[in-house]
């Protein structure tokens, strides 16, 4: 069984039912739907794809296992994810969004009856996972200003902030 | 939903940012690559940043204390950094805390150490009382602290790890009604009560005389031992409040040191923890040679053990992530043959008879 998803701008996609139940916010609306196409205004066609080849990919494998938070978190990505989220920044974070409004996680607490509020962190571990760890191991080991320049980030603290924020940081001096 | 990206600090959700915080700031793989400054520098970045790491004190509520870490050795350093995490995790947030001491230092607590215990528990024990999880490593505080600060009310604590000896008279974990998991390394000593919540125990080392005499997690679904000696093993065995025939998962391994003169006497006892586990659905072998022996066990024509197939399915063995299924009847031999070729054990009787000849 398929069912047919729009996307923002316009593009149609065909997409077998268990890869899309991979994704929480489309789980939810197929019921309301009934035949009728599913509209996602705030994804586009190419981010779309990248999304569906993901869920293809994975639609076999068990659901994570549900995280209260107190574990540790690693930052390792399987190599097939590795190379799925071999993309350019932009893109990047498009996915990191698109994951995000997608609900791609929440599909965790619905299957595992954990409640929503509790869930959070751990959902958003889940969702936009390999995208949030991807960025997180572009940002480990630099420098504020490396990482300014990385994502072309404008440092907007005013020269009144710029010295509270050294006078408190004067502890982490002392190693 | 603007997905104008180039600036992610535009466009990313906090929650988002919170994630790819977290993920920045705890590294499991390598101890020294963790950098206790990683929330501290991403929050400097930009307002946007700084708001959204401020914001949510759950990035800040995870604190990893490594005094003797190669980059970070100045004990005032680590003192203002646990000040700062309790402050801007807030008031309710709760904590996981670990004490680390880098593997290979000694065992000797570094000095100043006695200046992180009141500040985790608070002056009457209203910060333990916050704490999710807790792990004290080896040579962190002296065994009387170690104690001492597991003799607070935890009431949200889920999972505990500690390295701690037997003491007289001690009360560990007097009030933990939501203890999940628990892992005891030292001369072991398991707290007295009863702990419906505690579903995987790990135990490694040696188990005091009456260590397990008044424990009792009646829910337990997961074994960890690494046992030192078949006086250990049969007191698991002989614990009321461990119910092995209700374990779903086993995980053995075997210990640097077995203390039993024969090995026959230790393989013994491997067997008859075995047979008491008779509803096991899992059992893995934490290395080669508990994988040797247990495989041996499984084979042997006198008193073979696991011959009765389980209520839920065969036995699923596993080691190094290779799964394989136990096969009963009169393929077991032919089965076990298979397991032994696709886990890769090679050196049948030889490594672990060598092991016991040095004991």
């Amino acid at each position: 069984m398929s069912i047919t998803i729009v996307t923002s701008d316009n593009e149609q996609f065909c997409v077998e039912k268990l890869v899309a139940q991979r994704i929480a916010l489309i789980e939810d609306m197929v019921e309301n739907a009934g035949d009728r196409p599913i509209p996602l205004p705030n994804v586009t066609a190419s981010v779309l794809r990248k999304i569906l080849e993901y869920c293809e990919h994975h639609k076999n494998d068990p659901l994570p296992p549900y995280d209260d938070g107190s574990r540790s978190r690693t930052t390792h990505i399987s190599e097939w994810d590795q190379k799925f989220i071999t993309v350019d920044q932009e893109m990047l974070f498009e996915i990191i969004l698109a994951a995000n409004y997608l609900e791609m996680k929440p599909l965790l607490y619905v299957r595992l009856n954990v409640p929503r509020v509790q869930c959070l962190t751990a959902c958003n571990a889940v969702a936009g996972d390999i995208g949030c760890k991807t960025v997180a191991n572009m940002i480990k080991g630099k420098s504020p200003e490396e990482i300014r320049k990385l994502f072309n980030i404008v440092n907007n603290f005013t020269p009144e902030e710029e010295a509270q924020i050294r006078k408190e940081a004067e502890w982490a001096e002392d190693r | 939903m603007s997905l104008s990206t180039r600036q992610p600090n535009n466009a990313l959700p906090f929650e988002v940012l919170g994630v790819i915080f977290q993920n920045t700031a705890s590294d499991d793989y390598c101890e020294y690559d963790e950098d206790p400054l990683a929330l501290e520098r991403l929050s400097v970045v930009c307002r946007t940043w700084r708001n959204a790491a401020i914001s949510q004190p759950q990035l800040w509520a995870r604190i990893r204390i490594s005094p003797d870490h190669p980059n970070f050795s100045s004990h005032n350093f680590w003192i203002q950094y646990l000040q700062i995490r309790l402050y801007r995790a807030g008031w309710s947030q709760p904590l996981d805390i670990r004490f680390e001491r880098m593997r290979g230092t000694a065992a000797t607590p570094l000095p100043g150490h006695l200046d992180f215990p009141p500040r985790i528990t608070g002056p009457t024990g209203e910060i333990a009382t916050r704490w999710r999880s807790l792990t004290i490593s080896f040579g962190f505080f002296p065994n009387i602290v170690t104690h001492r600060l597991l003799s607070f009310r935890t009431p949200r604590l889920t999972h505990l790890k500690a390295y701690i000896h037997h003491m007289e008279g001690a009360t560990l974990l007097p009030q933990a009604p939501n203890l999940n998991s628990l892992e005891l390394f030292g001369q072991l000593q398991l707290p007295n009560g009863l702990y419906p919540s505690i579903t995987t125990l790990k135990l490694v080392g040696v188990i005091s005389k009456y260590a397990l005499d008044r424990f009792a997690a009646p829910n337990l679904r997961e074994l960890v031992l690494f046992a030192r000696s078949s006086t250990d093993l049969r007191k698991v065995l002989r614990c009321e409040g461990i119910p092995l025939a209700r374990l779903e998962t086993l995980r053995l391994g075997s210990p640097a040191y077995i203390e039993d003169t024969s090995k026959f006497v230790y393989l013994d006892a491997i067997s008859e923890l075995l047979h008491a586990c008779c509803d096991l659905q899992r059992l893995e072998f934490l290395d080669t040679l508990m994988a040797e022996m247990i495989l041996k066990l499984l084979e042997r024509e006198v008193d073979p053990v696991m011959v009765e197939r389980p209520r839920y399915g065969p036995l699923q063995l596993e080691f190094r992530h290779i799964r394989a299924k136990l096969g009963y009847g009169f393929e077991r031999h032919k089965n076990v043959d298979h397991i032994r070729k696709l886990m890769c054990i090679t050196s049948t009787g030889t490594s672990w008879e060598r092991l016991f000849q040095q004991c």
